[in-house]
């Protein structure tokens, strides 16, 4: 769901301020990281430890309360280096919807005793458009780095503040977003930034600004960032940013067709409504298909407006509105190849994380691909990095319930859930601020922790003895509630049976 | 320790070799004083930063060191904001040190003792990242080590069959990443032949999607000795081919 991001000048300074000595990574089984083996302190409030589980080899489930039940805590500490076990995500249908975790865990495989061992509510997504009000189905825009199938599946949002060291005060926004990142058989925490152009393929120096991936053309949900000067006309409300000229790209994992005029449907929001223009693209790069409402039909043109249509099996479709319709008419409707670049940066580190062409590449391009075998998921504040606190704003007072993905010093990855008492009276059972979190996580010896999303779509399921994935968690909603994408723990290797 | 450099560690860039001996007594934790540059980490020959430099960019891997410094660095200063990843043993195997960005160690006061021990080493942008192996094995390629976590000696091969081995391989795979895009069967024997029995159960092949990476375990472990690579085709799953 949507989140604030605050001010976090102390924890910049935090960060900068890191301690001296080495950090000592003794064999498994030492003791020096992972669930505490008695109480936990949540918000000035001594959990106890409740149970102590092994669900699955290598997975430890700790399940923390208090006397009260104000708060419970699940603590999954994954180690795959003893165990098969392979970590993933899941967009279940597509991009363009939300399913519950349980769905989205099940559908993984067909094999009841291959389904993961278990799996959380993912990134931030875009709760303000609604495909099914009376089942709260949401549409299903990340908001932010999206990556799968060695494909960016939603461009980077949620912009971070850049503090001034001296003052502390906010001075700008750098375009990045926090991401869990799951690769290499461990997770990984850091902030990424997309680019993405779209260009002749013969001529380089006329290209445009690709404004999205899988998303609504004119809506962009968790959009904080610095005014563009050549892009004046964008509106931000609460957060969501609202722009009539853009080009948005569709690849085959939206999993729907593509949005036509006005999906919205909301009469304060005109962003959506221009009919454009769209292109499909093959996957060769090709341009099958242009549609503009008025246009005279001959060749790859149609007259219709955008949206409707199916993204060709390994290709795209881009649809234009405002200045963006005008120039995918006048060049990848003029019969002008095209070629989309992409280009994903790691800010954290500076290094180019992919740097890919859709069609024809120029002359000596060197293609980055992204790792077909990498998931990241968007995420929110980065809590502890290093070993280090990072989350420290000078004030934090939103309670909310809370999921949290990290690593502790052996690189296991850790998976926490914090649920408030359901109903309760107590003033604390709305939850725990993010600095509470960051403290509880640390308490767990956590080296790397970032925020995913929480409240309602805080989710952890577990797979039963039967197969299914049922959560162990209770929610805020009436039921599950329906999110974007889900990070899990899956079966890294099993024997087929004769 | 051990150096047994595995024939994808073939192309190792080794870092520069820097010798700088300094004078003065055997350092001790109060008396610090190495020189090493901003962004990299160093190695020194002796405790506390002192004795002979080995400067190292973070960013360029070394899965086994020039002789001269096997077994030799004493302390480390990591100046780089990678954490600095110490092993025992080539191909990152053994035991694992990890040095915080902007940490200083003297390798003989923490508790894994790999003073006179480190043989590779590497930058990685988090801690865990010190306890992988895996980013060595390139797309496309399915990949065996011979420790878990894709971590010691490595092995890849692009072939849609390898029905043997061979000496140097067969039973000593730990843990695998298939980071093609098939599915990956193993079997016990050479010939794509053979199979385990479990819990009163035959299995026939030991199953690695693509994409993913995972330790061996038994009845699996320490037994691999060739495999087949598939893909779903008329209608049939991929498995089904295995």
């Amino acid at each position: 769901m949507k989140h604030t991001l605050v001010r976090r000048a102390a924890a910049l300074r935090t960060a900068t301020a890191l301690g001296l000595a080495a950090s000592v990574l003794a064999v498994p089984g030492s003791g020096l990281a992972g669930a505490a083996d008695t109480g936990i302190v949540l918000g000035g409030i001594t959990l106890a430890q409740a149970s102590a589980t092994t669900p699955f080899p290598g997975i430890t489930r700790t399940v923390y309360q208090d006397a009260d039940r104000t708060w419970t805590v699940n603590v999954l500490d994954i180690d795959p280096s003893r165990a098969p076990i392979t970590f993933d995500g899941s967009i279940g249908q597509g991009m363009y919807t939300t399913q519950t975790v349980q769905e989205m865990l099940e559908q993984t495989t067909g094999v009841s005793s291959r389904r993961p061992y278990l799996g959380v509510n993912g990134g931030y997504f875009d709760d303000g458009v609604v495909l099914d009000p009376a089942n709260r189905i949401f549409l299903g825009d990340l908001g932010g780095t999206s990556l799968k199938n060695g494909r960016l599946l939603s461009e980077a949002g949620g912009g971070r503040y850049v503090y001034d060291t001296v003052t502390g005060k906010a001075v700008g926004l750098r375009p990045a977003n926090s991401v869990l990142m799951l690769q290499n058989g461990r997770p990984y925490i850091t902030e990424l930034a997309t680019g993405l152009s779209v260009q002749l393929s013969d001529d380089g120096a006329v290209s445009r600004k690709v404004d999205g991936v899988n998303r609504l053309p004119g809506r962009a949900g968790h959009c904080l960032r610095n005014t563009d000067p050549a892009n004046t006309d964008v509106t931000v409300v609460g957060g969501v940013c609202f722009d009539p000229s853009e080009i948005v790209e569709f690849t085959p994992e939206f999993g729907a067709r593509t949005p036509a005029p006005d999906v919205l449907r909301q009469t304060d929001t005109t962003t959506d409504d221009d009919p454009g223009v769209e292109v499909l693209f093959n996957a060769a790069g090709v341009a099958t298909a242009c549609f503009r409402p008025g246009a005279a039909p001959g060749g790859i043109v149609s007259d219709a407006p955008r949206g409707g249509h199916d993204v060709p099996p390994g290709g795209r479709a881009l649809e234009g509105t405002g200045d963006g319709a005008t120039w995918l008419w006048d060049n990848a409707c003029a019969g002008k190849p095209v070629t989309l670049h992409t280009v994903i940066t790691d800010t954290r580190f500076g290094d180019t994380l992919a740097d890919t062409w859709f069609g024809r590449a120029p002359a000596g391009a060197v293609e980055q691909p992204i790792d077909p075998a990498l998931y990241a998921t968007p995420a929110g504040d980065v809590l502890i990095r290093d070993a280090s606190v990072v989350y420290q704003p000078a004030d934090d007072t939103a309670r909310a319930w809370r999921t949290a993905g990290g690593a502790d010093g052996f690189g296991h990855l850790f998976f926490v859930t914090v649920e408030g008492q359901k109903g309760g009276p107590a003033p604390l059972a709305s939850g725990a601020t993010r600095s509470e979190f960051a403290q509880l996580l640390k308490a767990l010896n956590l080296v790397d922790a970032v925020n995913l999303d929480g409240g309602g779509s805080t989710t952890l399921n577990l797979r039963d003895q039967n197969g299914n994935e049922p959560p162990v968690t209770t929610t805020t909603d009436s039921s599950p509630r329906h999110v974007a994408d889900t990070v899990y723990a899956a079966v890294g290797g099993y024997g087929l049976a004769r | 320790m051990r150096q047994h450099l595995p024939r994808a560690v073939m192309g190792m860039l080794l870092v520069a070799l820097v010798l700088a001996v300094l004078p003065g007594s055997r350092a001790t934790a109060a008396s610090w004083t190495s020189h090493c540059a901003a962004g990299g980490f160093c190695l020194y020959d002796q405790d506390g930063g002192q004795g002979a430099e080995l400067a190292n960019d973070p960013r360029v891997p070394v899965q086994g060191v020039d002789p001269a410094w096997n077994d030799r660095a004493r302390s480390v200063d990591n100046r780089s904001p990678y954490w600095a990843c110490l092993y025992a043993d080539a191909g990152y195997g053994g035991t694992v040190q990890a040095v915080r960005p902007g940490g200083q160690a003297t390798l003989a006061e923490l508790g894994t003792h790999l003073d006179g021990k480190v043989t590779s080493f590497k930058g990685a942008k988090s801690k865990a990242g010190c306890f992988t192996g895996y980013e060595r094995c390139e797309t496309g390629r399915l990949c065996l080590f011979a420790e878990e976590s894709g971590r010691g000696a490595m092995t890849s091969f692009t072939e849609d069959e390898v029905r043997d081995y061979g000496a140097g391989w067969n039973d000593r795979t730990v843990s695998v990443f298939n980071h093609t895009a098939k599915h990956a069967c193993f079997y016990p024997e050479n010939g794509l032949t053979g199979s385990w029995s479990a819990n009163g159960s035959t299995y026939r092949a030991f199953v690695v999607l693509s994409g993913d990476s995972t330790f061996v375990p038994a009845p699996y472990a320490g037994t691999l000795s060739s495999d087949r690579l598939v893909t779903a085709a008329g209608g049939r799953p991929a498995t089904d081919f295995c």
